[in-house]
């Protein structure tokens, strides 16, 4: 989608067709498909979970009606937007989790208030008209078109959100008896695997050359068949562990993600320049974690022993994540969208004391396959 | 009152510290340690973390050379927190130096001695870079009036009143900082009988005791100064540095702004610490939301570096008369009368503030200083004695932070 389409979008008139929208009411929030209790916790959590859309308007209202709705508690909800789905993040005391709960089903069983969602419609074409000519929302609308995914690309004609409740996840995270949320099933998580899949021989690579002082690349790579969910995080954090080491200062982002395909996606910008020299660097790094270090390449690839360095800070990484019991119920959401079971997305974020093998991490880094790789620059 | 640590080894009684958890908002367990840190301790069965933060106080005179000693030691343990993907911070919070660490439960040994380093001592040469860096900053924030407010909020109150009595451009100044001052602050106030060190995660009291009895400087009567004064509950001001000089200055005569003329006012509505200013701090926010000045731009500012919780007001306009107006309407607001309406807001946003920010353990161990006392079962302090103090605020609680501002208003000059 070319950025002028995507002003269009937005500033189109609001026609809201999906489940959230106002011409649907009474759409129920089910029980929670996960409760996730434990010993200690400050906090409770809930999210509600969404696959991944471009579809901006409807969450935006919601989360404006959320926030309302929840105003007289000790609870704050934000609205997170990731390749793998949209997640309403709700963080509350304990004390006050019934009130929250309740208010997010009452919020969701009611129309969206038209003002909210002018409101947001409005909001969103602003934003669009200000990024329309920028070089990284170009970069972001060519990415985008290149995933070929519903995802990424969206319809047009329905701004009210693509996809409804009955194709979300809703999860808690509360104070209380572990026991009651199962012992840890650590066969449970291995079944947790992402969706592989054949792509083509070869990648497809497009370049669109722009008299930009920054370039931007994207690439979507395939897991490998019965790669688990956990596997992929963690070349995804041993990856970014290695890049960010370099300290590059000509390497101005780098950002990983697994998206609801379940490709890893990996941007990152550069000097005008240099973009083609970072994507061998992009290459060799994960060809090394492949071969979990041991194939000597050459080009400062990551070694045998700063690998397993990289995992043990992938594990610490990991265990923080699912400290806060916001990010644990995202996570455990996120799987949910992913197709886990609710046992699966539970064991998922008990897996603090069994993070996966190197020799498994290695596996699946070896087998990725690269789809598409989009540089927006030189 | 706490039991000490001596107490409860000689008796055996480490289980007693290892109690069955109850309310994560109120911590297991407080001990000073006999000539060394109190220790703060929540167990935490199940977190997959394990948190540390250190903390020492510091008054504002001394920031600068706080600034550049945290500069140091988050420099020489940032590698070793990145390798074991733990999560490292340090700064001035709330009128204490605080470093704080929080890693996977595993990597107890690596926390501890992160934590050991970040308390150490400054290297014996001149951490160069330190001391030009914060040196840079001040000199940024003396060059806007934006910078030249936060330098107002944090100057030594013994300054600011002179300058209130004589608001002469001889008195603008901000602080200087050497090596020396920094050694000298980390020496008394890193000294481990005034430290206080958190530790929140399922961590035997025993490996606490070894690893982190011993952090820091020695206590201050080794020193000769006298260990009760400035020491936590001895009836001194905790936020002073016994013993320490006089912070040296110099002039920062600020550049001319043509364009705009600015105005502003700077008061305390309490100290941070305390749950009537934070609400009525979250409704005057709040409240300068709706603030009617359509020929002023008017910022509320803090800092959150000190303990007594300064606020400031800045306003610009393209006429000095219009950024006083606008400056004196947003005074306006803080009154009873124009914070009434927003009132319940700011103790809800108060309590939302603390609720939330107590899920992630970075912000347990922040608002377990916060709310420190030296007997974990004072119900008015930690995080749960502030949530039920926000509970029951009433109007009258407004009138108290009102009468604050009333007593520390005043109208420092950011412009020329």
């Amino acid at each position: 989608m070319t950025a002028p389409a995507l002003v269009a979008l937005l500033a189109t008139p609001v026609a809201f067709s999906g489940p959230l929208g106002p011409d649907r009411p009474g759409q129920q929030l089910r029980d929670p498909s996960l409760v996730v209790e434990r010993a200690w916790s400050p906090a409770a959590a809930a999210v509600l979970a969404l696959p991944a859309s471009p579809a901006r308007v409807a969450d935006r209202a919601l989360l404006t009606a959320l926030q309302e709705a929840i105003d007289s508690l000790p609870a704050r909800v934000i609205l997170e937007r990731h390749g793998s789905g949209r997640y309403l993040v709700a963080t509350a005391a304990p004390d006050v989790l019934d009130d929250l709960l309740g208010a997010m089903r009452r919020t969701v069983a009611s129309p969206l208030p038209s003002d909210h969602l002018t409101a947001a419609s409005d909001a969103l074409a602003r934003e669009a008209a200000f990024r329309a000519n920028s070089p990284r929302s170009r970069f972001e609308a060519v990415f985008a078109a290149h995933l070929g995914d519903p995802a990424h690309l969206g319809d047009p004609a329905d701004l009210g959100g693509s996809a409804g409740l009955d194709e979300g996840a809703w999860v808690v995270v509360r104070p209380g008896n572990p026991a009651r949320s199962g012992r840890f099933d650590g066969a449970a998580a291995a079944r947790l695997r992402l969706a592989g899949r054949a792509v083509p021989v070869e990648p497809v690579r497009t370049q669109l050359s722009a008299d930009v002082v920054t370039s931007w690349v994207g690439s979507a790579y395939y897991f490998p068949a019965g790669t688990t969910l956990l596997q992929g995080h963690f070349v995804r954090l041993v990856l970014e562990g290695w890049i960010k080491s370099l300290r590059e200062p000509a390497l101005y982002e780098f950002a990983t993600e697994i998206d609801a395909a379940g490709r890893l996606l990996v941007r990152f910008s550069t000097q005008r320049g240099d973009a083609g020299a970072w994507e061998a660097r992009l290459d060799r790094a994960l060809a090394a974690i492949g071969t979990g270090g041991t194939a000597g390449l050459p080009g400062g690839a990551p070694d045998a022993r700063r690998i397993l360095e990289l995992m043990r800070q992938a594990r610490g990484i990991w265990s923080r994540w699912l400290a806060d019991p916001a990010t644990c119920a995202r996570i455990a959401a996120e799987a949910l969208l992913h197709g886990a079971s609710a046992e699966e997305a539970g064991a998922l974020v008990q897996t603090s004391d069994a993070p996966p093998s190197l020799e498994s991490v290695s596996a699946a880094a070896s087998g990725l396959r690269l789809s598409t790789r989009v540089l927006y620059g030189t | 009152m706490a039991p000490s640590a001596g107490l409860l080894l000689a008796a055996g009684a480490v289980g007693f510290l290892q109690a069955v958890p109850s309310d994560p908002l109120v911590p297991d367990s407080v001990v000073a340690l006999p000539r060394g840190p109190t220790l703060v301790l929540e167990r935490a069965p199940g977190l997959p973390v394990v948190g540390v933060r250190i903390s020492a106080p510091v008054e504002p005179g001394s920031f600068s050379a706080a600034r550049a000693l945290i500069d140091g030691a988050l420099n020489r343990t940032r590698s070793q927190a990145t390798a074991i993907g733990a999560a490292l911070r340090g700064g001035i919070e709330d009128g204490r130096i605080a470093y704080q660490v929080v890693g996977d439960r595993r990597d107890m040994d690596e926390l501890a001695w992160i934590v050991r380093r970040l308390a150490s001592a400054p290297s014996d040469e001149p951490d160069g870079g330190a001391l030009r860096r914060e040196e840079a900053r001040l000199d940024r924030l003396a060059e806007t009036p934006q910078g030249r407010l936060t330098l107002e909020l944090i100057r030594p109150r013994s300054t600011r009143d002179a300058q209130r009595r004589s608001p002469t451009d001889a008195q603008r100044t901000v602080p200087v900082v050497g090596s020396e001052e920094v050694r000298e602050l980390w020496r008394r106030s890193h000294a481990r009988d005034r430290l206080r060190v958190f530790v929140l995660g399922d961590v035997p009291v025993p490996r606490i005791l070894a690893d982190l009895s011993r952090v820091g400087a020695p206590p201050l009567d080794m020193l000769g100064v006298d260990a009760g004064s400035g020491v936590p509950g001895s009836g001194v001001p905790e936020s002073g540095v016994p013993g320490s000089a006089e912070p040296s200055f110099r002039s920062a005569l600020p550049p001319s702004t043509p364009l705009y003329a600015w105005s502003a006012a700077a008061f305390t509505l309490g100290p941070v610490r305390d749950p009537v200013a934070l609400a009525a701090t979250e409704a005057l926010r709040a409240a300068l939301g709706e603030l009617d000045a359509p020929r002023a731009a008017v910022w509320m500012h803090q800092v959150g570096e000190g303990a007594e919780g300064w606020i400031g007001f800045a306003a610009r306009a393209s006429r000095q008369a219009e950024a006083d107006a606008a400056v004196a309407a947003a005074l306006e607001l803080a009154t009873v009368a124009g914070l009434s309406p927003w009132w319940q807001r700011g103790v809800d946003e108060a309590r939302r503030k603390i609720a939330t920010a107590a899920a992630a353990p970075e912000g347990w161990l922040a608002l377990a200083d916060r709310y420190f006392s030296p007997d974990s079962r004072d119900a008015a302090a930690w995080p749960r004695g502030a949530l039920n103090r926000l509970g029951a605020l009433s109007k009258d609680d407004l009138v108290l932070a009102l009468d604050r501002l009333r007593r520390s208003l005043f109208h420092p000059r950011i412009d020329t």
